[in-house]
């Protein structure tokens, strides 16, 4: 299992790598000079020069690259063009926002769908089962930021009862959580059944019924653990779809996360934040989906066999 | 005794007098405090002046400045008693306030503005907001404790408009702080004062209780605020604002255009309209043929309806414009309208008869003068509200068979490619607040940077100097309207029109005020409270 982990984190470097040389590239290819954004474009063309010569910005593409591949490799992702703090102070104040709409999110989000997941596939084509699946695919259908506005239009604004932005109290998370966390659940809901079904109809099963155990026992005992492993992986594939709406979910509630950080990035050309921020991300999903790897391997240990041979 | 007598007699009555002028003193504050938020995504800056490129809220409520503008564009001191300037116009004496502190507690005298205006004169502090210093100012001479002089290396006319726009910092707390710990602790001497800052989401501030300077002209009450805290949330999203707005989670926020009827039809939020300081106007490359020619570009004029424009493109909340200055910026000349070049589709049609430009193959679109197919470059914006105005454009010009290929580019995209010289039309906008924008956008220095027309000549050179060095106010205007009346004339610019300004204040809040710069004027404000 160690070797398992090791070659992972091994193979997960050089990806890192390629992805931050991307964004370097991407990066300078795209946005306009940065030293105009820091002083404005009414600045001479003498200050212009000088924030350049400050943000080395003179200097040969390739060299500006290996410079930013040492400060990298000491934890330095520079400086944001907007505010001149270290970018890694600036992602440091909004990864725990992001961290718990994401955490709370997924938590959330697969508790209920496999709960429902589960409910819908014993009682398979009764008005439950089918209530469960006309639910589930309309929160699955229904874009992130419609849903924030409704959720907003109906609790905010009509009921009074949550507030529409901010961050400060526990009632700031309800309706990002619940925006984020509907879809997630609608998707494992979805899932779980399908898998559920199939596994309840499976001869271990009936064997387990034949011996005369109890539903709940059959149900958690026996069909739940196989169930899970599709549902593990599906989790671990949707953690980008959830970074992409957690960056819609910030906005329209105002939380000041990651994804808040990094479209203000884009609309102030804060360059060297906006590439702080999808190399973290990157970096964060490729290390994200190790961890579901090697969860899926202990679930399951025929994957780290089948790996290793 | 009876002198014994009289004297306690005397000292009650000055004791009951004192009380009395305390209980006054209280009195206008009874019943008014509360916090107003506002909502502003784009104050989400640095709160060091020397770094930020944008000034807004945060900024001039936690530092004063030297002057601000009264409601006829004049300036009146703030932290300035009272000025002279040198008869060569080059030296401004400034006798400051000798009350004004710092909320760390130093003085505001002539040593702490020197050390700013110095701050921002130096090229190495890479400071936007004093770049207009750099080359300008030689020295500043402390002639006492809140005496200085500053000594120009010429007349620079809109000085008053920088001297009014300067945060002043406590240099004490700059130089213990530093530059890399201002930004989110600073300290000055404005109406309030730095609580706590949530990056990426709101600045809360709190009542400056020693703050009792604030331009009378504008202030009924010169301070301390009534107000207890300002908060300033940094919302982007337009639909989140105005939901927070409804709610009173706001007290101030823009509001889009398309939901003004909504917010209008809310009994609680007041609607104010206004005209920004800004203008919309389509330019050509004038160092690019067949643009050099002014005539076709007249011909582009005449053939703009921007009555039609601002109806179409902006459901008529912004208002027609014939001039290179909006009503809203100083400088401005109304009668200069009459003599523009307005909607004059035959006139437009008889233009580009005579340069050649025809309809040879009978399409209803014209021809270059060699017969080859023509097709105008009109770049823009790609957000939806330069595509809408790039629309109608290309709608009017093509009823005088001018044919209009739009590019929609990504904002910065677009400003680059105006810097290459290889553009043709562009759509675009600027705003501020003082004439010398003109000087920017035809300073034939600036080519390839904010001269995006490429457009100079040595006479509009030498009338923008003019304006540029003269401070008498009376001159000034006069120089100012013979640039503009060059511009309409020579038309490297297509005027548009002004954009709205849509405020939305909720009802509780009292006593507020737009300045005609378009301020939202606060410090008197506040909200009812037990």
């Amino acid at each position: 299992m160690s070797q398992y982990i090791l070659r992972r984190v091994l193979i997960a470097f050089p990806l890192i790598l390629v992805v931050v040389t991307i964004v370097f590239v991407v990066m300078r290819a795209s946005l306009g000079d940065p030293a105009k954004v820091m002083v404005g474009d009414r600045a001479g063309p003498e200050l212009v020069e000088k924030i350049r010569r400050d943000l080395g910005l003179d200097l040969p593409v390739f060299e500006q690259y290996l410079i930013f591949l040492r400060n990298l490799s000491q934890g330095d992702l520079g400086r944001s063009v907007k505010f001149r703090e270290p970018i890694t102070e600036r992602i440091a104040k909004s990864i725990p926002f992001t961290a718990t709409l994401a955490f709370l999110s997924v938590a959330i989000g697969t508790a209920l769908g496999l709960t429902i997941g589960i409910i819908t596939a014993v009682y398979q084509r009764s008005w439950i089962d089918r209530l469960g699946i006309v639910t589930s695919v309309f929160f699955y259908s229904i874009p992130t930021f419609a849903l924030g506005l409704l959720l907003i239009l109906i609790f905010s604004i009509a009921l009074r009862l949550l507030p529409v932005q901010g961050v400060g109290t526990w009632k700031h998370f309800v309706l990002p959580v619940a925006n984020l966390a509907v879809g997630q659940s609608a998707l494992i809901a979805r899932l779980t059944r399908a898998s559920m079904i199939e596994v309840l109809s499976a001869d271990y099963v009936r064997t387990a019924r034949a011996k005369g155990l109890n539903q709940r026992r059959v149900l958690i005992r026996h069909a739940l653990q196989n169930t899970l492993i599709p549902v593990i992986t599906m989790v671990g594939l949707s953690i980008s779809f959830l970074l992409g709406g957690a960056i819609i979910t910030e906005i329209i509630f105002g939380l000041p996360g990651v994804g808040s950080l990094f479209i203000n990035a884009i609309s102030n050309r804060d360059y060297p934040m906006i590439q702080g921020v999808v190399i973290l991300g990157a970096t964060a999903l490729i290390f994200g989906n190790l961890i579901v790897d090697v969860i899926y391997a202990l679930v399951d240990p025929r994957i780290r066999y089948e790996q290793g041979s | 005794m009876l002198r014994s007598r009289a004297f306690m007699f005397a000292l009650m009555i000055l004791l009951a007098a004192l009380g009395g002028m305390a209980m006054a003193q209280d009195d206008i504050y009874a019943g008014k405090g509360g916090r107003l938020v506002v909502a502003d995504a784009r104050s989400s800056t640095s709160l060091d002046p020397f770094v930020s490129s944008w000034h807004s809220w945060p900024h001039y409520a936690i530092f004063p400045t030297l002057f601000a503008r009264n409601t006829d564009l004049d300036y009146v001191g703030f932290l300035a008693d009272t000025w002279e300037v040198s008869e060569d116009s080059k030296s401004l004496t400034i006798n400051l306030i000798d009350y004004a502190t710092f909320t760390d507690g130093t003085p505001i005298d002539a040593a702490a503005i020197k050390w700013n205006l110095e701050k921002y004169a130096n090229p190495d502090t890479g400071a936007s907001q004093g770049r207009d210093l750099i080359n300008l100012l030689e020295e500043v001479v402390i002639n006492s404790d809140y005496s200085f002089t500053m000594h120009m290396n010429s007349p620079y006319a809109p000085l008053f408009f920088i001297l009014s726009g300067l945060e002043i910092v406590s240099p004490t707390a700059y130089e213990e702080l530093g530059p890399d710990n201002f930004g989110t602790s600073p300290v000055g001497g404005g109406p309030f004062v730095f609580k706590e800052l949530v990056t990426d989401n709101y600045l809360l501030l709190e009542r400056n209780p020693d703050f009792t300077w604030a331009p009378e002209e504008l202030n009924e009450n010169t301070g301390p605020v009534y107000l207890d805290e300002l908060q300033i949330l940094f919302i982007g999203d337009d639909q989140t604002v105005l939901a927070a707005l409804e709610t009173g989670e706001v007290s101030v926020a823009g509001i889009p255009t398309q939901n003004l009827a909504d917010a209008e039809a809310n009994p609680d939020i007041d609607v104010n309209v206004a005209q920004l300081n800004q203008i919309r106007y389509v330019g050509f490359n004038t160092s690019k043929e067949p643009w050099t020619n002014p005539e076709l570009r007249r011909a582009f004029a005449y053939a703009t309806d921007r009555q039609e424009f601002v109806t179409l493109a902006w459901d008529d909340l912004a208002e027609p414009l014939y001039q290179p200055l909006p009503p809203t910026i100083w400088g401005h000349n109304s009668e200069l309208d009459a003599m523009a070049y307005s909607f004059d589709p035959d006139r437009a049609r008889e233009i580009l008869d005579s340069l050649g430009y025809v309809d040879v193959d009978g399409d209803g679109l014209r021809e270059t003068p060699d017969g080859e197919p023509w097709s105008v470059p009109l770049s823009t914006g790609s957000e939806d509200e330069w595509r809408r105005q790039a629309e109608v454009l290309e709608a009017q010009w093509r009823d005088v068979g001018i044919p209009v290929e739009i590019q929609l580019l990504e904002f910065t995209a677009l400003i680059d490619l105006t810097t290459t010289g290889t553009h043709d039309l562009f759509l675009l906008l600027y705003g501020y607040s003082d004439p010398s924008i003109l000087t920017y956008f035809f300073d034939p220095e600036r080519k390839g940077g904010s001269n995006r027309a490429w457009f100079s000549t040595d006479e509009l050179s030498q009338l923008l100097i003019d304006a540029d060095t003269q401070l008498d106010p009376d001159l000034r205007y006069e120089a100012v309207t013979a640039i503009s009346q060059y511009i309409i004339d020579e038309s490297p610019w297509v005027f548009l029109a002004v954009p709205p300004s849509l405020f939305g204040v909720r009802a509780e809040l009292q006593n507020w005020w737009i300045h005609p710069d378009l301020t939202f004027m606060y410090w008197n404000a506040y909200f009812e409270t037990e």
